[in-house]
């Protein structure tokens, strides 16, 4: 009697532990699988590291960060040019570069701004770095919104962040 | 190995770690992996069960689980600690065959299985399909955005430290079943950021900074780089022997810049 007993607790346990919307742990395998895929782009992102540790202004970081968004945007761009197109690898460096630039570029640019005088060296510098970051991610936008096999909510969702971030590179007062 | 017999080894020794070809195994199967997980679940579960903290509570809760299988002097006198005239639980007086308990609690017991598989079954939502990101490559976008905005030596030593811990983390993971190719390209992009980031930032500290604060600056590297150097030498033992020299370099690099640091904190370097 008190080993059916032990036996129906036991699986009432299984069956709540199941039942635990727990996130599947991914497997070594599939890491590497990721590894491999974004291997070059991660030492990539390194040599970013590198030159913004090296940059000397606030603008210089800038400057460094942007180049940054602009090897996402190269490895985004090479995701949409797989024969198959790779939606989720969209998505995914959207949302990446949505980061960047909501955490990084966005906030260094405001504070550069909010300290640099009109008519300055480093006036001309900010609207340069403006104007290319944002002329770079509309370039982006007209390719991501021009191909019909990029209409999957994911991506949708994914890209509008990023079309929203691109909003704070120059805010309009 | 088939499934089968790895998921009765993992039954078998469900309190312990899987052997090295179990854990083997668990690297590239999900359904294993799954029941795995399940079974540390249950594991846990059972631990948390709550431990009767009173006299009273652990007789009533033993005689609930333990009467029938003992002797009637036991049942009634061992774990009694209140005279049965002052009880406050009229109903437990109430003779009830022995039997009638058992039967009562089976049938709780199912109920109560029954009730959580349905509430689990049935129509859900069809979930759409989550493809698996890059956790390193997230962290490295985030860390990215914490370089742009760092101001101070410090403040891009840590990001540094963290980008060492993100790829000593990556070796742990896949070290068991990743080519030497892979390992040593992790390998270098560990000896980039430790030399040319940690490094290189940390000789970068004011020059006005006395050895305690160079030492307090440095000391999250430090125990990053500690915590690096002993795992890749643990993990070079039990790694494959293409990876073992990967990881042994990990450990040399690792071990080479905590001496370094040390240097610098004494103002020799």
């Amino acid at each position: 009697m008190k080993r059916l007993f032990t036996i129906i607790l036991l699986l009432s346990l299984a069956v709540w532990a199941d039942a635990q919307s727990t996130p599947t742990p991914i497997l070594a395998s599939e890491r590497l699988q990721l590894f491999r895929a974004n291997q070059m782009l991660v030492e990539d992102l390194i040599d970013h590291h590198l030159k913004l540790a090296n940059s000397n202004s606030q603008l210089d970081q800038a400057e460094q960060c942007r180049n940054a968004l602009t090897t996402l945007s190269t490895a985004l761009n090479k995701a949409t040019e797989e024969p198959s197109i790779d939606g989720d690898r969209v998505a995914e460096l959207s949302e990446h570069m949505a980061e960047l630039l909501t955490t990084g570029l966005n906030p260094t640019l405001a504070e550069a701004r909010a300290k640099i005088q009109a008519g300055s060296p480093g006036a001309a510098q900010l609207a340069k770095i403006e104007t290319s970051a944002t002329t770079d991610l509309n370039n982006l936008r007209s390719q991501l919104l021009n191909d019909p096999r990029l209409t999957t909510p994911k991506v949708t969702t994914a890209t509008e962040r990023l079309w929203q971030a691109m909003q704070g590179i120059a805010p309009k007062n | 190995m088939i499934c089968e017999t790895i998921q009765q080894q993992l039954i078998a020794r469900a309190d312990g770690n899987p052997s090295t070809e179990v854990s083997a195994h668990l690297n590239t199967c999900r359904e294993c992996s799954k029941v795995a997980k399940t079974l540390a679940q249950m594991q846990s579960a059972i631990r948390a069960i709550p431990v009767p903290n009173s006299d009273a509570a652990k007789a009533q809760f033993l005689e609930t689980i333990a009467v029938a299988d003992l002797p009637p002097i036991i049942e009634r006198a061992a774990f009694r600690t209140r005279d049965s005239s002052t009880s406050l639980r009229p109903w437990s007086r109430v003779s009830v065959p022995r039997e009638w308990r058992y039967a009562g609690g089976i049938a709780a017991m199912l109920l109560i299985a029954f009730g959580t598989w349905w509430l689990n079954t049935g129509p859900r939502p069809v979930p759409e399909t989550v493809k698996l990101r890059h956790e390193l490559l997230k962290q490295e976008v985030a860390s990215l955005a914490r370089m742009t905005r760092a101001e101070t030596s410090e403040q891009r030593l840590a990001v540094w430290t963290d980008l060492t811990a993100n790829l000593h983390t990556e070796a742990k993971h896949v070290f068991k079943i990743a080519p030497a190719t892979d390992m040593d390209a992790i390998e270098r992009m560990f000896g980039k950021v430790v030399k040319d980031g940690i490094l290189t930032q940390a000789k970068q500290l004011p020059a006005t900074y006395s050895p305690a604060e160079r030492q307090k600056a440095l000391a999250e590297a430090d125990k990053k780089l500690e915590a690096a150097e002993t795992d890749a030498e643990t993990l070079a033992r039990e790694a494959p022997q293409h990876t073992q020299p990967a990881l042994k370099k990990i450990a040399g690099t690792a071990k080479d810049a905590r001496d370094q640091l040390q240097k610098i904190i004494r103002g020799e370097a």
